[in-house]
């Protein structure tokens, strides 16, 4: 049985993934209909969601039959993803996700996402701060590193292994 | 945006690492049950996670479940299986984001649900260039109601 602390998945859950614009209610109800065993939300901004935006927190509208459902955000901020999550825990989701995978330059440019595959060292300080800042399990999707040396690539994906309860890796290196 | 295959082999890498204590779920590229079983034999991963393949594909995930379970395909979904269920989704994309976006942002997946049916150009066209619910349903119903002049030619 595969868990993520107290949440029973299965012996070999299937997630479906967080898509921009893809990834809302309407579709995440078919894909719970036809089996998915833990889902994402679309992933938010941060910085959006602390400044009220409605983009933003529309997407934190999830439903009792979604469970278990997972609140995607990104940021590079460490104290907007800390209110970030605290907002989130307020709609109670199953568990709160970060993303450190996005390769998208609106995202990248600002040291988010996948950007901040590029400094290790912070974004396990950031982890680790939403971890101490929240109640709720916490998983990261990231990709295994920023470029094709391989040797950082791993080192991302171990850092990072101290603080999670749960990881998602994306399996591509930023193109 | 994505070149090449993704790399499986850091993954496994990664979750056989002796000091790494959690579950870790494999992502990318994975597009049917046979692909999903041999990933997970072979990279040992706890689970994966499921992005483009399952958009408008939702029976991925029960065709996964039950290749693991049976070693066998289960039956794709019919012609009219795939209308109700772009149906449902059409509806209930309009309950959450009103008539207008609703009805535009549900054009993306018409081709997904209706990937794979011979002639089906015509169809696709009117669904996604029509704004009136009325209009959109009514091909539906249609495309429903006359399932065997649609053929399915993969799956
Ligand atoms: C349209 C689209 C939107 C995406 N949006 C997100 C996102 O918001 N957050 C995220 O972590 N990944 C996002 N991704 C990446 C997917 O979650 C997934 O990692 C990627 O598509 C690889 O999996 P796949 O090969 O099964 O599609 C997106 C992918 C697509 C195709
Ligand atoms: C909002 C957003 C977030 C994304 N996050 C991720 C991510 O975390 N990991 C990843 O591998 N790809 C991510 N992607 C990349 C998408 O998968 C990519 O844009 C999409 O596959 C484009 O496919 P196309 O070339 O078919 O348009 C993201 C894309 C979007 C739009």
């Amino acid at each position: 049985m595969v868990k993520i602390r107290n949440i029973e998945l299965g012996e070999f859950p299937l997630l479906l993934a967080p898509m921009e614009d893809v990834s809302d209610p309407p579709f995440r109800a078919l894909c719970k209909q036809y089996g998915a065993d833990l889902m994402y939300t679309e992933f938010i901004s941060s910085e959006g969601l602390i400044r009220d935006a409605a983009k933003s927190r529309q997407k934190l509208d999830i439903f009792e039959y979604e469970r278990p459902i997972g609140i995607q955000i990104f940021g590079s901020e460490t104290e907007s993803m800390v209110q970030s999550a605290q907002i989130i825990e307020a709609v109670n989701p199953d568990l709160i996700d970060i993303n450190y995978g996005c390769p998208v330059k609106k995202v990248t440019c600002k040291g988010a996402g996948a950007g901040l595959l590029q400094d290790i060292p912070k974004m396990v300080r950031l982890t680790a701060e939403i971890v101490k800042a929240t109640s709720l399990p916490v998983t990261v999707k990231t990709r295994l590193g920023w470029d094709d040396d391989t040797k950082k690539r791993r080192r991302s994906s171990r850092a990072l292994a101290r603080y999670r309860d749960r990881s998602h890796l994306d399996s591509r290196s930023h193109p | 945006m994505y070149k090449g295959e993704a790399d499986w082999s850091l993954i496994a890498e990664v979750k056989n690492n002796p000091r790494m204590r959690i579950p870790v779920f494999g992502n990318g590229d994975i597009d049917s049950p046979e692909k999903a079983v041999e990933y997970k034999n072979r990279y040992g991963v706890d689970g994966v996670m499921i992005g483009r393949a399952s958009i408008g594909y939702p029976w991925i995930f029960r065709e996964i479940k039950h290749y693991i379970k049976t070693g066998t395909q289960l039956e794709g979904p019919t012609v009219a299986e795939r209308v109700i269920a772009c149906r449902e989704h059409l509806l209930m994309s309009i309950k959450w984001k009103g008539p207008k976006l609703g009805i535009t942002e549900m054009k993306r997946h018409y081709t997904n649900y209706f990937k794979g049916i011979s002639h089906f150009k015509d169809y696709r066209t009117k669904l996604v260039t029509t704004s009136e619910l009325d209009e959109v349903l009514e091909i539906l119903n249609y495309i429903e109601a006359h399932q065997e002049e649609f053929i399915l030619v993969n799956n």
